[in-house]
């Protein structure tokens, strides 16, 4: 189905919350606010917005690593101060404060976020699997980037997909970069949506700018996997605006990445891509968008105050081994 | 026998989308997928053909895949006469402003044609800035009517006999009719080549138009039982001829004439139709059906709000288009491949 205004209102919301997140992150990050590591997704927030803001709340979604899911979360509607606590070490934590942001959120089946590449496929097939013998309809999001289908674990995972024809979404968001790499050293075809059609599974290449389009497909995609008619992939081309992680230098290879590439996806910020479409469309007025603007701010400050607040945590040995599969 | 001729001429530019058989319609249809390697592909065989009969310089636009940088790196060592280089642009941003602005700097420079590789869409933006420049469709797109579905080889073939002048620009060409959409001040907003649909829609969001019961109102330039997309609907109906000069409106709604059409591959639907008719050069139909969105050659573009007026006329101001099928004829006719010993 193509887009209702309602749906568009929801995605233009949910793209604003992402954005007012991730500016955050990455303050409170160089603020020392965070424990570990944050990698930005600044310029590559719409194809998570896009792939999860119309999920069930019982579909299993495996979130992209970069900017840690936030974008995924939110958009499955998931309060992202409980995640916030979790990435500052405190108890009230998603995990009660113990996984720093390798985390999971079982009761929104959210089993497991890591930053192994390409470490999502086989359980995501696994999950899909089971949700094809339960038969209720249940829909597997798995958000990865172009740098986890140089893994052998992809390839492996997509063919079981393809050959059990499971309810899976394969969301690729390319943004050009495996860390330092360029697409272009790394795969020998344009478009890594090929791999996903030598499989027989229906691909489709999309502007992951911009927000509107990937949804529509994401719907398509979801309400294939939902009717058993099997797996798609989706490639969202997308774009890196910040470092790999914070305290890397931004490289392209050995190189720091020239200013006018920076200046040129600042044209494609997806934020701003998208606004120009809802005054455009006439969907939002100038004032409700700076309303939508005011609440998501008002959204993380009240994450950061809950997540401040709290207590750091100290998890006994008998407690931090009482959470893990084989201590 | 290898070509030796060589055409010190005007360049030749090629434009190939590179999201252009990738889209939604993989999944709610069953439409062909065209690869960027695929792509790539059938300009090598344009490229061998045009180095063949004497080509000397071909560019083509940047992208953001990298389809005609990789195509430098593999295969210019392979060409004789033929050097292949990127356009010049100051900047690429990964939409179709890239082939609008890339039709643009070939019209300024003016290329002696631009072979343009996509769908309908493609083939519209590119129309939109390359004035008298004559443009060789070429089908990579989903729904095909502008473009021909036509082997790599032979484009670049018909690309050389116009460049060399074996073929004319009077005799190879055709000037393509269009469809303009006129605001309340009577600007010309857009344009559209084959079709332009009035949709019951919120946005533009990923453009294409799938859904039949959405559809209001059809204006057409093009109407061919053989041809599928939002153009069929009138092809079926009441077709017509090509280069007629005239367009047809269908206003969809209760009515006792049913029509069914083929508006996305293996995707056939009825529509049921309240009117319809030809309309000429000189009249222009105020749309209907507010709000809307009206879609362009198969792509929701402008969104009207429920005050807007506005109106759809045909002219004949659309691009100059080779015709490969007739340019090919006369080449052979004048013996534009054949060579005989002793004459060089």
């Amino acid at each position: 189905m193509s887009l209702t205004k309602a749906q568009m209102v929801t995605l233009f919301t949910n793209l604003v919350r992402a954005e007012h997140f991730g500016k955050m992150m990455y303050r409170r990050m160089m603020q020392g606010k965070l424990i570990g590591f944050y990698h930005p997704a600044d310029g590559a927030i719409a194809p998570g917005v896009a792939a999860c803001s119309f999920l069930n709340q019982d579909d299993p979604l495996w979130p992209h690593h970069r900017g840690h899911g936030i974008t995924h979360m939110l958009s499955k509607g998931i309060d992202i101060k409980y995640y916030l606590a979790e990435h500052t070490g405190k108890s009230t934590g998603c995990c009660n404060g113990h996984s720093g942001f390798h985390y999971g959120f079982p009761e929104h089946h959210v089993h497991l976020h890591s930053g192994f590449i390409g470490a999502n496929f086989m359980p995501t097939v696994g999950y899909a699997w089971a949700a094809k013998q339960r038969g209720k309809g249940q829909v597997v999001m798995n958000c990865s980037g172009d740098g986890s289908y140089g893994e052998g674990r992809a390839h492996e995972g997509m063919l079981m997909a393809a050959v059990w024809k499971l309810p899976e979404v394969f969301m690729c968001e390319n943004n050009g970069y495996s860390i330092f790499s360029t697409f272009e050293e790394m795969h020998p075809t344009e478009d890594i949506a090929t791999m996903a059609q030598g499989l027989d599974i229906p691909a489709v290449v999309v502007d992951g700018q911009d927000v509107f389009a990937v949804a529509e497909v994401a719907i398509a995609a979801i309400d294939r996997a939902r009717k058993g008619q099997g797996p798609s992939f989706i490639e969202a081309k997308c774009l890196r605006f910040k470092e790999h992680d914070i305290g890397n230098r931004d490289l392209r290879g050995y190189k720091p990445r020239e200013d006018e590439e920076y200046q040129e996806m600042q044209k494609r910020d997806p934020v701003v891509l998208a606004t120009e479409r809802v005054l455009a469309d006439k969907v939002l007025s100038q004032d409700e968008i700076d309303g939508i603007h005011e609440a998501a701010a008002n959204e993380v400050a009240d994450a950061e105050q809950f997540a401040d607040d709290s207590e750091i945590a100290r998890p006994t040995i008998e407690e931090m081994e009482a959470m893990v599969f084989a201590p | 026998m290898q070509a030796c001729r060589s055409i010190a001429l005007k360049t030749v530019g090629i434009i190939v989308n590179p999201a252009s058989g990738r889209d939604i319609r993989r999944l709610i249809a069953n439409g062909m997928t065209v690869s960027n390697q695929e792509k790539r592909n059938i300009v090598v065989r344009i490229l061998k053909a045009m180095d063949a009969l004497g080509v000397e310089r071909v560019e083509i636009m940047p992208e953001t895949t990298h389809i005609g940088e990789r195509l430098i790196r593999d295969y210019q060592q392979e060409l004789a006469n033929l050097q292949i280089g990127m356009l010049d642009m100051d900047y690429i941003i990964g939409t179709q402003q890239d082939s609008l602005r890339a039709a643009g700097i070939m019209a300024e420079r003016d290329f002696a044609a631009i072979i343009v590789m996509g769908g309908d869409g493609t083939s519209r933006i590119v129309s939109k800035a390359c004035a008298d420049v004559p443009l060789i469709p070429v089908s990579t797109g989903t729904n095909n009517v502008f473009p021909s579905m036509v082997e790599g080889t032979l484009v670049g073939m018909a690309a050389a006999a116009i460049v060399a002048g074996a073929v004319t620009l009077e005799e190879g060409c055709q000037r393509a009719p269009r469809l303009e959409l006129l605001d309340q001040d009577n600007n010309v907003v857009d344009v559209a080549l084959v079709d332009l649909v009035v949709v019951d829609a919120s946005g533009t969001a990923a453009r294409a138009v799938w859904e039949a019961e959405r559809i209001r109102e059809v204006y057409l330039a093009v109407a061919r039982p053989t041809s599928i997309g939002l153009s069929s609907i009138g092809g079926q109906l009441h077709p017509l001829e090509s280069g007629c000069g005239r367009g047809l409106q269908l206003v969809l709604g209760e009515g006792d004439t049913v029509v069914t059409a083929p508006i996305a591959p293996g995707m056939l639907s009825q529509f049921s139709v309240q009117s319809w008719g030809e309309f000429g050069p000189g009249q222009e139909l105020t749309i209907g059906f507010t709000p809307c969105v009206v879609a362009l050659d198969g792509e929701r573009e402008v969104v009207l709000g429920p005050e807007d007026v506005y109106r759809v006329r045909i002219c004949q101001r659309g691009p100059l288009v080779v015709d490969i099928e007739s340019t090919l004829q006369l080449a052979a006719h004048r013996h534009f491949l054949v060579s005989h010993a002793g004459t060089g």
